[in-house]
């Protein structure tokens, strides 16, 4: 009976994200491992990372960042590895270079335009007089209601 | 467009936002129990969508008030009500046209999407068109110096509104980079963890003092008077986080920080409007309207969600290993025992149940049973994890594979005010429930008042 399941679940081969034989011995680098998988994402998938994706190919990936940091890479080399290999799409922080630096910058641009104009409007505000008095036709009215 | 312009957007505005919080909880909820990890929020594009028409609304929510009581933001409040429409219509057309990659993606027809950016298109042309045209001839009246409930409303609206820009340009940045530069790039919980976080710390930084902040002009000092207590009491629990804690980072005292000081700045706001002496403070705060109730709880309630998400990301403690039946072993002073592993049939499904005991301190906490299924039909394994759901903390177990030299793949998961998270979000709703039941926004409500049938003189 066992073998029979057992059988099911290896076709099924869903391996559930990190598995215990993935993980490393040193807990410092298996750390770093975990990091740098959170940053990268499974190419197969919808969208996930690498760390939580179930596909085969996101525990290739898994297992290879875990023996570049074995071999002794950095946590920049790991990384440039794998755009080399898969293209920056694997990246799920893009690069701030060339065009995406319009990406990182447009957040800090766009809220400093804001305050601006906020300021702006606050100080035009404050500066309004508190009433504009009354118009010729409210006067007109006013003495009107005053005759009478 | 006046005042009264104000008062009617408001509760449409408050029921679509509260809707729309309870279904973005009740969505995060779901991904925590179902995808087998216990994540709650993944910055996915459909998740996106659905997140910035709340900020909008949010927003809308709060300029909408100035509005209403000071006529000032007018074409600003205009401009938010075009967006937050715009944004429910460009979400509807991210997540069923397939543009953008999503876990959540289904029913995607790109027909559909052409008709859903054809419907967005014609509403937003048409409704910027108009406002372009006529923004112009909306006069603010209301004057307010620079320390204000007014400017507090306005960096509320900058705050939220530039968020959700930056949530908006990351969404769709992966289609812009491919369709100008061709660049095939993917744009992630990283990026938006740092780009998107600052703004809410700063909004809940200010909130507090912006709720108390009166109409026209204001002094700091006197402002701060009844909230130094509740800063005092935030500092001393962040303290207290950060002692607890072994790990030596700051998201957890950061959180209870700010958290707390929402949750006690809210206490300090219905204080403070419930007059100075004690006798009849309670009757005077149920007397109170419930628009300032809704305000209080729905402040308290993202307190609470700020700190539950601080405190879980910081907090949890994860433990993957090979453990053979009947063994035990350790996971953040829990003694987890995997007790059996059984094959359960269920109707369409073949199960792999554990059966696992964790106990604490000599006491047995609880008793789970996570299970692992395969469904012939659909040919798709599936993990049920399971949660024993408690207010400090869920204990989330996942079984895995049986492994080749004996024993099971098991998760461990702690994760500590996992509950909080969505609490919060629901408080926050209950808040704009109990603004939306706000005697002003009932239709004649004024009219009950004067006594009929009898003579004014």
């Amino acid at each position: 009976m066992i073998r029979v399941l057992v059988l099911w679940l290896a076709l099924a081969g869903a391996a559930l994200a990190v598995q215990p034989d993935e993980v490393l011995d040193d807990p410092v680098l298996e750390e770093r491992a975990r990091e740098l998988s959170k940053g990268l994402r499974c190419l197969v998938c919808r969208n996930e990372s690498i760390d939580e994706s179930n596909a085969d190919l996101a525990r290739d990936l898994r297992v290879l960042v875990r023996e570049r940091l074995v071999a002794g890479d950095s946590d920049e080399e790991v990384i440039d590895f794998l755009v080399a290999r898969y293209g920056e799409y694997v990246l799920l922080n893009p690069r701030a270079t060339g065009s995406n630096l319009i990406l990182y910058v447009a957040g800090p641009v766009m809220l400093l335009a804001a305050l601006a104009i906020a300021a702006m409007y606050l100080r035009r505000r404050r500066d309004q007089p508190e009433t504009a008095g009354l118009s010729e036709a409210e006067r007109a009215r006013l003495s009107q209601l005053l005759d009478e | 467009m006046d005042a009264a312009w104000g008062r009617w957007v408001r509760p449409w505005t408050l029921l679509a936002w509260l809707n729309l919080t309870i279904g973005i909880a009740l969505g995060s909820w779901w991904a925590y129990y179902e995808l087998g990890w216990g994540g709650f929020w993944f910055w996915d594009p459909v998740e996106n969508a659905s997140f910035m028409p709340w900020l909008i609304a949010a927003a809308l929510l709060h300029s909408a008030i100035v509005v209403e009581k000071r006529e000032a933001l007018k074409s600003w409040t205009i401009l938010l009500a075009i967006l937050a429409f715009g944004f429910s219509l460009i979400g509807a057309f991210i997540v069923r046209s397939g543009v953008l990659t999503s876990v959540h993606a289904f029913a995607n027809d790109p027909e559909r999407g052409v008709y859903l950016l054809g419907i967005t298109a014609v509403f937003m042309g048409g409704a910027l068109t108009l406002y372009a045209a006529r923004a112009g001839q909306m006069q603010a009246k209301g004057v307010f110096g620079v320390v204000s409930r007014e400017s507090a409303l306005v960096a509320n609206n900058v705050l939220l509104a530039v968020a959700t820009f930056v949530v908006f340009i990351g969404t769709i940045w992966p289609l812009v980079a491919e369709m100008i530069w061709d660049r095939k790039l993917s744009v992630g919980p990283p990026f938006f963890d740092a780009a998107f976080t600052p703004f809410m710390l700063i909004l809940a930084a200010i909130l507090p003092l912006g709720a108390l902040l009166p109409w026209k002009r204001a002094k700091l000092d006197r402002v701060m008077r009844p909230l130094w207590l509740a800063l005092i009491g935030a500092f001393l629990l962040a303290a207290l986080a950060w002692v607890v804690q072994t790990e030596r980072s700051l998201i957890a005292p950061v959180g209870a920080l700010l958290g707390a000081w929402l949750v006690f700045g809210a206490a300090a706001d219905l204080w403070t409007r419930t007059g100075s002496d004690l006798s009849g403070k309670a009757g005077r705060a149920l007397r109170l309207p419930r628009a300032d109730w809704g305000r209080v709880v729905a402040h308290a309630g993202l307190g609470v969600t700020i700190f539950g998400i601080a405190a879980m990301t910081a907090w949890q403690i994860e433990d993957i290993r090979v453990a053979q039946e009947g063994e035990t072993f350790e996971v953040g002073g829990y003694e987890v025992t995997l007790v059996d592993v059984r094959r359960v049939e269920g109707p369409n499904y073949i199960s792999t149940m554990a059966v696992l005991r964790m106990v604490k301190d000599g006491r047995e906490e609880a008793v789970l049973f996570p299970e692992k299924r395969v469904y012939p039909v659909a040919g798709m394994p599936t993990t049920e994890a399971d949660i024993d759901n408690g207010v400090f903390r869920d204990l989330y177990l996942v079984i895995g594979d049986p492994q080749q030299g004996g024993g099971w793949a098991v998760r461990t998961y702690i994760k500590p005010f996992a509950n909080w998270i969505w609490a919060g979000a629901i408080i926050m709703a209950l808040g704009g429930g109990l603004s939306l039941s706000d005697r002003r926004f009932r239709v004649a409500a004024g009219a009950r008042k004067s006594p009929a049938g009898v003579p004014a003189e």
